[in-house]
């Protein structure tokens, strides 16, 4: 498989690259307004690297790559291929690995989608961030400009009153990987972000990537405090933040500023009247969070108020998301929230262990059974009486439109 | 107020109450280190001991020992002595880790350390941490070209009191030295009763900065450091040696490297049966037995099983019990991790097709170890009150395990 791109980006500000093995030739794009991205040999792999491994072929592409970068890509291939078992080792061909030429920078950038992690990297290092980086075309496809818009008004904010610089990233690569069934929520992501941010590399010496999970939740997952490192080279760190404080803790922290409060966006759903939904888990967890601060009447804007009716019927997606849940119920007890929203969390907490308990017992029933009871419980879930596993925000969005 | 654990190079009189790291001290003769401890009343010491290296009093392996009796006792270390800048660093990620993994450990402050930057000695080694086990036969193997020396430490998984089963660890590692020419540096040291008395679990937090310790100890002798990995990068779990946190121990001239999570332990198991010799040097055994490995225990049938599915149990003659599924069937698993292990064997023996009677075995073992472990938590949920009276029985009447090295 080779990977290819021309010497920099049209008057557009856009960057195509093609990716072509055999006689199939797929193509994607990366765009931006605020800076001249730079085609490095290193951001170009981090881009095709996912494509390469599921096929299993050899990687080539021509010109020069950061040696740092080029001797740690066996380490991060190792991790990929023992977290996901589709892909494969594959060799990096073609290209001649050098102490990386491009000067150490100055500038300092965050991925920044306005969330609970990126807002407390950004105020943990405001001294230092110098740019905000938003992603279009991340968390749904470019051509839903008005949500898109109405995010980067937010993240623009948020760069103003800080006095930080934003560029705007587009990119389509995350629907080509979901195009070859590379979820983007639980594989995909931490390579594109690399990529965009090695597309930077010319005028930042350090790149932040806020945490999802804390040190002690660490799932193989696409950006972690140990691969997101791995991406750097000799001029451009990648620093994975955050991983000391759980989500909670976090939004104690962002509870300080009341501001801050009204510019968190935690939502992956489609919304019309407000940022965020207030319906889905993520919603429901953000607006416990700010109840245990002690912030929700501070907080964003839901398009629905915090409910117990709504707590108790909850969907939790897995059981790291049950665990967070936990959290809150310990930290909603300890700040003396209203017993009903506390009874409404147990209950929802309760329910989901049982279920998950319930699914780990089935699998340690024996073949037959599993299958005899496969059919029924199908049928009662169709019928509605058994509740769906709920996926994570914006991955079945996501899912649609990339098989699309 | 929180209390002072100090770390002192000198004999001033410490005025902070309570806790004090006294003065490490250095008989050149014996290759001994001491540091003394005084709680209160109470008074521990550490040592050190190697005849093969000359232990160096760094004062980061002093800090290792006790950072995280420090962090439970919510005590700042004081240390009036140089310090590696790097490791100062790092000690706040290595805390970051720890408090996220347990929120009754508290933040400290490392006070009076003089930052300096270590360098490495001049023709500087590579070592590893070897015991003969999977783990660090195949560390070793996969760096046999750049390791110059294996470290044996007697008082981690072999108690200080067991000269048995060291010596026969001993021949192990010496087998393996010889037969690659490398240097084998033997280190001994009560630290692991140390912690252990301070309920810290060993395998779970305490294992990783024990075996910091000890390796600060060997520098500048040593450059590079290797601790062979026991999880995947898919199964990492809280354990005191972890990808993430082992880097966190390293100085300007000594690095900490953690290797192999790339590989399972089938994959290890083939990479030992690919060379003859390494087989019948094979220890994995932490049960007393007449010779090497058991051949009964879990970690023995978890290996053996390993070795069956890389084609080369045959050629592991240093089990006293053969392969059987009555056995392997009747194992109980006691944590995640050894749960996982034989998850991991199970879905290899599944997709082989081979050995039926094995698998058989080995599923019914993992479904009743789930299904017991699902009635547990449900009885935990369901009825918290009987639930923790029973456990409370249990601890009365059983011996607590890890007793062995209270």
């Amino acid at each position: 498989m080779r990977v290819h791109a021309p010497a920099g980006p049209d008057a557009n500000g856009r960057l195509a690259v093609t990716l072509e093995e055999g006689t199939k030739k797929d193509s994607f794009y990366f765009a931006s307004r605020d800076f001249n991205l730079q085609p490095s040999g290193e951001a170009l792999i981090a881009s095709a690297l996912f494509a390469a491994m599921q096929s299993g072929a050899a990687l080539g592409l021509a010109g020069t790559i950061s040696r740092e970068f080029y001797e740690t890509i066996g380490d991060i291939q190792d991790i990929l291929a023992e977290w996901h078992p589709q892909l494969a080792k594959v060799g990096i061909e073609g290209c001649q690995p050098q102490p990386c030429s491009v000067a150490p920078a100055g500038r300092v950038g965050l991925f920044f989608s306005a969330g609970v992690d990126s807002f407390y990297s950004l105020l943990k290092h405001q001294d230092e961030i110098t740019d905000l980086i938003f992603i279009r075309g991340h968390e749904f496809r470019a051509r839903e400009n008005e949500l898109l818009d109405r995010n980067a008004r937010i993240v623009h904010e948020t760069a103003r009153r800080m006095g930080k610089h934003v560029i705007e990233v587009e990119t389509d690569l995350r629907w080509l990987l979901a195009s070859k069934g590379l979820k983007w929520v639980k594989v995909t992501h931490g390579a594109v972000m690399a990529a965009i941010g090695l597309l930077l590399q010319g005028e930042f010496r350090r790149i932040y990537i806020a945490a999802t999970g804390n040190y002690a939740r660490l799932d193989p997952w696409p950006s972690h405090p140990m691969l997101d490192p791995m991406w750097g080279t000799e001029a451009l760190e990648f620093v994975h933040d955050g991983c000391e404080l759980n989500r909670v803790e976090k939004v104690a922290v962002l509870a300080r500023e009341d501001w801050v409060l009204r510019s968190l966006r935690v939502c992956g759903e489609y919304t019309t009247t407000a940022p965020n939904c207030g319906r889905c888990e993520k919603c429901i967890r953000t607006m416990l969070n700010l109840l245990a601060a002690g912030a929700l009447e501070r907080g964003p804007q839901f398009e629905v108020g915090l409910d117990a009716q709504r707590i108790r019927r909850m969907r939790v997606s897995d059981f790291h998301r049950l665990e967070d849940e936990k959290d809150n119920l310990h930290a909603l007890a300890q700040a003396g929230a209203p017993r009903a929203i506390i009874r409404a969390l147990r209950s929802a907490i309760h329910r989901w262990e049982r279920r998950f308990l319930l699914m780990r017992l089935a699998r340690t029933l024996p073949s037959p059974l599993r299958l005899l009871l496969r059919l029924p419980y199908r049928l009662l879930r169709r019928l509605g009486l058994i509740e769906r596993r709920p996926r994570e925000a914006g991955e079945q969005a996501a899912e649609m439109q990339g098989a699309s | 107020m929180s209390e002072q654990l100090v770390v002192s190079s000198g004999e001033t009189p410490l005025t902070t109450r309570s806790l004090r790291i006294l003065a490490p001290l250095k008989a050149d003769t014996s290759g001994r280190i001491e540091v003394r401890i005084e709680d209160g009343a109470a008074e521990a010491q550490l040592s050190w001991e190697s005849r093969e290296a000359t232990l160096v009093p760094n004062r980061e392996a002093f800090i290792a020992a006790a950072l995280l009796p420090a962090m439970q006792m919510q005590a700042d270390l004081q240390v009036d002595a140089p310090v590696s800048q790097l490791f100062l660093e790092s000690l706040e990620r290595v805390q970051d880790m720890y408090r996220s993994w347990d929120d009754s450990l508290s933040r400290i402050t490392v006070r009076g350390a003089r930052p300096v930057v270590r360098v490495a000695g001049s023709g500087a080694r590579a070592a590893v941490f070897f015991s003969g086990g999977l783990d660090s036969f195949y560390t070793l193997l996969k760096h046999r070209e750049e390791i110059t020396d294996l470290i044996l430490i007697h008082g981690f998984e072999i108690p200080l009191d067991d000269h048995t089963t060291f010596e026969r660890a001993r021949a192990v590692v010496h087998g393996a030295a010889n037969r690659l020419q490398k240097n084998v540096i033997e280190v001994r040291t009560d630290v692991r009763n140390y912690l252990s008395t301070r309920g810290l679990r060993w395998g779970r937090w305490a294992h990783g900065p024990a075996l910091a310790s000890v390796a600060h100890l060997i520098h500048p002798a040593i450059s590079r450091i290797y601790i062979s990995a026991t999880h995947t990068y898919a199964a990492l779990e809280q354990w005191g040696s972890h990808p993430l946190l082992d880097p966190l121990w390293s100085t300007e001239g000594l690095e900490f490297v953690h290797d192999g999570a790339e590989a399972t332990r089938i994959d290890k198991a083939r990479a030992l049966a690919a060379q003859e010799w390494p087989l019948p040097l094979l220890r994995v055994c932490a049960e007393k037995s007449d010779g090497l490995n058991c051949g009964r225990c879990e970690k023995c049938i978890r290996t053996m099983i390993n070795l069956l599915l890389a084609g080369a149990l045959d050629r592991a003659t240093t089990f006293e019990a053969p392969l059987d599924p009555g056995r392997v069937a009747r194992l109980r698993f006691r944590s995640d991790s050894t749960r996982l292990f034989a998850i991991e064997n199970l879905a290899v023996l599944g997709r082989s097709g081979e050995h039926a009677d094995i698998t058989r075995a080995l599923r019914t073992a993992v479904n009743r170890s789930e299904q017991r472990r699902l009635a547990r938590e449900m009885t935990r949920d369901a009825w918290p009150t009987g639930y923790a009276m029973l456990r409370g029985i249990r601890d009365a009447f059983l011996k607590p395990r890890g007793a062995r090295w209270q």
